[in-house]
């Protein structure tokens, strides 16, 4: 079979669909890979599978979403080992992870609703939110607030070095609420007139803090030294079996794109993309399981793992 | 209470002065007091002994030698003191109706022999056999005074029962005056013959006893087994008061009553376990009487040898060689039997005259209910200390009982010869005491003396106002009571320390709490003590048990490795009995082999947690499994857990843990095996650290370790942990081991790992915790130590805490050999793989 090329794959996935996340981009990439795959065992399909992670790893984009997705969903579909372990030949076993794999990927398409309906009562009249960076579940969150006819008010910082914000922004706008741009570094100046922080994440750590857009930590934590409820909406399939002691301590891979790291430049000067913030500065967290306290994470954790 | 208390007493003493009119007599209400006072002050154990001895003296000497007059009119009085009171408590039982029978029954079941006769004659039954267990009791408790050479024997009982003979006697007085002098005059005259016929129908068992008695020929252990039995029934008569009183009084006294039934049910067990052991050893004796008898002669020169010096002193000079000819009299059984009936019958009369008069005047006190309270304990102590007598002197018994030849039959009168071989038994171990017997002997005369003095005057004084003092006479028992606990407290001395240590064999000595930290369990310096011929405990778990206990075997891991190889043979050596179930008898087997290693030294949770593991193995055996293919499952699960959960346990945390440290870190940390296996799987890595070792001054386990650390190249510094504040803006990391993770994420570690995770705190610097034993989960527990060693003076109190407790939210991160963790993991962990463990309990 002619190769194919998994990046490719999934850089036009998230190209054509600006609502897709990364991780279920690499999903389906990696569910493309599994509908071309030519192995003829179990053994050859799971070693290609890998690699093909390891190549979506290595894209150009943030990958801590998108290595966590493309571990649960490896680990889901190759779960049920007696199903496998019953089918006579692999073709009938591919026939089976493809199933697993669309059932897999349809759930998790799932999960935007169903934060929705958790987060159904969490913005009420006259509220003022506080966001930074661009998470697809605050929009959504914000949007479907907006229909219900919700009053409330939003502050975006701008979101530096991409500048997400004003994309934020410009979204908001165009469904109704009322929006500001600020600078990343007024975010102490405004936190006291501020009734709630709401970020997205990128990855939710075992501990229950969470890997997000770089600022997120400094939001968190003056939010917390305010007293602001700090509410953090995010997919379980973002949820990854670490645990960073602190910011020095994240892997490279998530702290900057493979571009930069293959240059070989010094990382010192480089941008992070991403900073952990400790579990200590979030309140809640909104997922497609229900609203967990950080504590509970691990927990899920722990269930969709083993 | 004091003073009424002494007035209740002088008048005791001189209603037994007049009745008696005996030196003896006199002599052991004054001693009573006497050894009283000192035992309320605290004194040493000597100086009860030394009051006590004059009594006790003279009722064997009364026994042994009528020939003496001196010593014969004191013993008659003694004895027949001793049986009024026994009679006193038949009396009661029947007065009180209800509440007799209750005491009927601890009475009868004691003695064994009692199969439920009518209600008169079972009092009377009752009364000697509650005297003879009440003799045991005194005998055991009486044993482990024998320190006091001259007292050793009599001393004990003397202690106990002289005061409240005394009291009685007065008591019967007062009641029934007329009936006892006649009573006290034949049993002074060594047989009355209705007196025997009412003894030997209604209970052959204080026949033998009174058998040992009557040969005072026998050696000074005979004498001192007939002083005994005479107490015995003082005793008795005590507890029966006691018990009347206490349901006479009120419902708080419901609740001494049932005290007191249980001592008297305690006494019934050990009466039954001596009865087994003695019949064991009548058929030896049987056997071996020629032998024994040489032996016998032996010892009883032994005991002659200790006993004469006592007996010559305090009384007429009884001379060994009459105690040597004793034992080939014993030989001799009916006749001795026959003289010894009468006697116990005599005696037994009296006591009840005396359990009448005190039954009345119980009525009438009614309201020293707390005394009675304490005799009743003090009853409890007294039992205890005689189990555990006991058990130890069982040969030592035996073979006295041999020498003495009881009668085969009765097995209550080997009963009480058991219990006062012991009694003599200790005695000649005091036989060190024996020297001081002279100063003591004199002290008993003078005493004696004195006491007879007391006994005349107070016996006009009662004849006087004998109306009077009936009304004093209700509160005289309780003085009574009273008096006795003082006693037997003061009696038992050694007694009572070795109640202590059982008790720390259960719940650890709790006499001394430390102020601040009187939740903890304190630490005892002495192992659990275990009966001599105890196979509940498996040697392999004794000995476990008693390198723990002396730190050889030290650590946690090492602690539940060496647990489960211990308990592994002792299921190696396991056999099912029959019409047992394997899981349930294995089980019940285990339990005091645990308590054993749990009293040697508190278990580490990770024990706990393997014992667990290991019941909860036992628990699901199916019960038609075979023996041999139980056991075999059993011992490879054993093996599995150890491979599992502590083998691989260690390698795996390293390999985890080495994946957290950066290069360059620097690392804070105790000394720890673990954590050097730590640094060098991270040095093996590639990373470059450099560690420091806060060490703690007791036990200074980091020495080696920082010796180790620089052996494998790696930069290292070592420093107290009181100074580590320092140098902790240095620090990276800190990483600690875990004695064990509480269910709310809370770590017990080494003392000194909860100041080293605030310290991180502050400097916002990560707190690694090392779990090895993944299994080691146990509920909640907030703050708390383990104490460890501890001694103190009067204001002093010196701890040495082992483990402290180091709260969730101080630690980062868990790294367990499963993987790293947060401590908001643990519960959930628990609750998944160790539901159906710790759901046992």
């Amino acid at each position: 079979m002619k190769s194919f090329d998994i990046s490719a794959f999934f850089l036009k996935q998230i190209a054509s669909d600006d609502d897709m996340s990364p991780a279920i981009a690499a999903m389906k990439a990696l569910m493309e890979s599994l509908r071309l795959d030519d192995s003829t065992t179990l053994q050859e399909f799971i070693e290609k599978m890998k690699d093909a992670r390891e190549a979506l790893s290595k894209t150009d984009v943030s990958v801590v979403s998108v290595s966590s997705g493309c571990e649960l969903f490896l680990r889901f579909i190759t779960l049920s080992h007696k199903e496998l372990e019953q089918a006579a030949d692999f073709a009938s076993c591919r026939e089976i992870l493809l199933r697993r794999g669309e059932d897999f990927i349809k759930s998790m398409q799932e999960s935007r609703r169903k934060i929705l309906r958790s987060s159904n009562n969490l913005i009420k009249d006259g509220m003022v939110i506080l966001t930074h960076s661009r998470s697809r579940n605050v929009l959504a969150v914000m949007t479907e607030a907006a229909r219900q006819g919700r009053q409330f008010t939003v502050f975006v910082t701008e979101s530096q070095p991409d500048c997400s914000g004003h994309r934020v922004a410009d979204d908001l706008r165009a469904v109704g609420i009322p929006c500001t741009v600020i600078l990343d570094a007024a975010v102490g100046y405004i936190m006291e007139r501020v009734s709630a922080v709401m970020v997205g994440a990128e990855g939710v750590c075992e501990n229950g803090g969470i890997l997000n857009k770089i600022g997120s930590c400094t939001l968190a934590t003056l939010a917390h030294m305010k007293n602001k409820p700090v509410y953090v909406l995010v997919e379980s399939y973002k949820f990854i079996r670490t645990i960073p002691l602190n910011n020095s301590s994240l892997p490279k891979i998530y702290l900057h794109r493979a571009s930069v790291l293959n240059s070989g430049s010094d990382l010192i000067r480089e941008h992070p993309l991403v900073d952990y913030t400790p579990p200590e500065n979030l309140t809640l967290l909104y997922t497609d399981l229900g609203v967990l306290p950080t504590s509970a994470i691990t927990e899920h954790l722990i269930k969709l793992y083993t | 209470m004091a003073p009424p208390e002494g007035s209740k007493r002088r008048k005791p003493r001189k209603r037994s002065k007049k009745r008696t009119s005996q030196s003896g007599a006199c002599a052991s209400p004054s001693p009573g007091r006497i050894p009283g006072e000192p035992l309320q002050g605290g004194g040493p154990v000597s100086v009860p002994s030394e009051v006590e001895v004059p009594k006790p003296v003279p009722l064997v000497a009364g026994h042994q030698q009528p020939n003496t007059p001196e010593k014969g009119s004191p013993q008659s009085l003694s004895p027949k003191k001793r049986t009024p009171q026994r009679s006193a408590l038949s009396a009661r039982l029947v007065k009180t109706g209800q509440p007799q029978p209750g005491v009927c029954a601890t009475g009868p079941q004691q003695p064994e022999t009692p199969k439920g006769g009518t209600s008169n004659v079972v009092l009377t039954k009752k009364s000697p056999l509650n005297g003879p267990v009440s003799k045991l009791g005194s005998a055991k408790a009486d044993s482990p005074k024998p320190k006091s050479p001259n007292t050793k024997f009599s001393s004990p009982p003397k202690l106990g029962l002289p005061p409240e003979a005394s009291e009685n006697v007065i008591t019967l007085e007062a009641d029934a005056p007329l009936e006892l002098p006649p009573q006290q005059q034949q049993t002074k005259v060594g047989s009355s013959k209705n007196q025997q016929s009412h003894r030997k129908p209604n209970s052959p068992q204080p026949t033998p006893a009174q058998d040992c008695i009557l040969p005072p020929i026998t050696t000074s252990q005979l004498l001192t087994l007939e002083t005994l039995s005479s107490f015995i029934p003082v005793v008795g008569v005590e507890k029966a008061n006691s018990l009347s009183d206490v349901k006479e009084q009120s419902t708080s006294l419901t609740k001494g009553t049932s005290d007191a039934n249980f001592i008297t049910l305690k006494s019934e067990g050990d009466k039954g376990i001596i009865m087994s052991e003695t019949n064991k050893l009548d058929n030896l004796c049987n056997l071996l009487e020629n032998i024994v008898i040489q032996h016998s002669g032996k010892e009883a020169m032994s005991n002659n040898t200790i006993k004469l010096p006592v007996a010559q002193t305090s009384q007429t000079i009884t001379g060994p060689p009459p105690v040597k000819v004793p034992p080939s009299t014993t030989d001799s059984p009916p006749t001795t039997t026959s003289q010894h009936k009468g006697e116990k019958t005599k005696e037994e009369i009296e006591c009840e005259r005396k359990g009448r008069k005190e039954a009345k005047k119980a009525k009438k006190k009614g309201g020293e209910k707390a005394k009675s309270e304490n005799d009743k304990e003090n009853y409890k102590n007294i039992n205890v200390e005689n189990k555990k007598k006991e058990s130890q002197e069982e040969k030592v018994m035996s073979m006295a009982t041999n020498t003495q030849q009881i009668q085969p039959g009765d097995q209550q009168g080997q009963l009480q010869q058991h219990t006062k071989l012991s009694v003599a038994l200790e005695g000649t171990d005091q036989s060190d005491a024996a020297g001081k017997s002279k100063a003591d002997l004199k002290r008993e005369r003078r005493e004696k003396q004195e006491a007879q003095r007391q006994a005349k005057l107070a016996a006009k004084a009662k004849q006087e106002a004998e109306k009077q003092q009936k009304g004093q006479e209700e509160a005289h028992p309780s003085n009574n009571k009273i008096r006795l606990p003082q006693k037997k407290k003061k009696l038992e001395g050694e007694g009572l320390r070795r109640l202590k240590d059982r008790k720390s064999f259960s719940k650890g000595p709790s006499d001394r709490r430390i102020p601040l930290l009187g939740h903890l369990t304190p630490y005892s310096s002495q192992p659990p003590l275990l009966p001599v011929n105890c196979d509940t405990i498996h040697p392999a778990v004794r000995t476990l048990g008693l390198k723990m206990k002396d730190r050889i075997v030290d650590g946690s891991t090492a602690r539940v490795v060496s647990t489960l190889a211990a308990l592994k043979q002792f299921i190696h050596d396991y056999r099912t009995p029959e019409s047992c179930d394997l899981s349930r008898d294995l089980a019940e087997k285990l339990l005091p082999n645990v308590a054993f290693l749990n009293g040697c030294r508190p278990q580490a949770i990770a024990m706990d947690n393997a014992i667990r593991f290991l019941k909860h193995k036992i628990n699901s055996i199916e019960p038609n499994m075979p023996e041999a293919q139980a056991k075999d499952e059993l011992r490879t699960a054993i093996d599995e857990y150890v491979q599992d959960n502590i083998n691989l346990g260690s390698s795996t945390i390293a390999s985890h843990a080495a994946m957290l440290i950066q290069d360059g870190d620097v690392i804070l940390t105790f000394g720890s095996a673990l954590v050097i296996e730590v640094v060098e799987a991270a040095c093996n890595v590639g990373r470059r650290v450099s560690v420091v070792v806060a060490d703690t001054p007791y036990p200074p386990s980091g020495a080696a370790m920082v010796k180790i650390l620089s052996a494998l190249g790696v930069t290292t510094y070592y420093r107290l942990i009181t100074d580590v504040t320092h140098i902790m803006h240095k620090v990276t990391k800190v990483v600690v081991e875990a004695e064990a993770v509480m269910m709310n994420g809370a770590v017990q570690g080494m003392c000194g790992t909860a100041s080293l995770a605030l310290a991180a705190v502050t400097h916002d610097t990560p707190f690694i915790v090392l779990y090895a034993d993944r299994v080691v989960f146990c509920p909640s527990r907030d703050y708390c130590g383990l104490l460890v060693d501890w001694r103190q003076m009067q204001k002093l109190n010196v701890v040495s805490l082992v483990y402290d407790v180091t709260p969730a939210c101080l630690v980062t991160a868990l790294v367990t050999e499963q993987s790293v963790l947060p401590t908001s993991a643990v519960p959930v962990i628990i609750r998944r793989n160790y539901a159906d463990i710790l759901g046992q309990d």
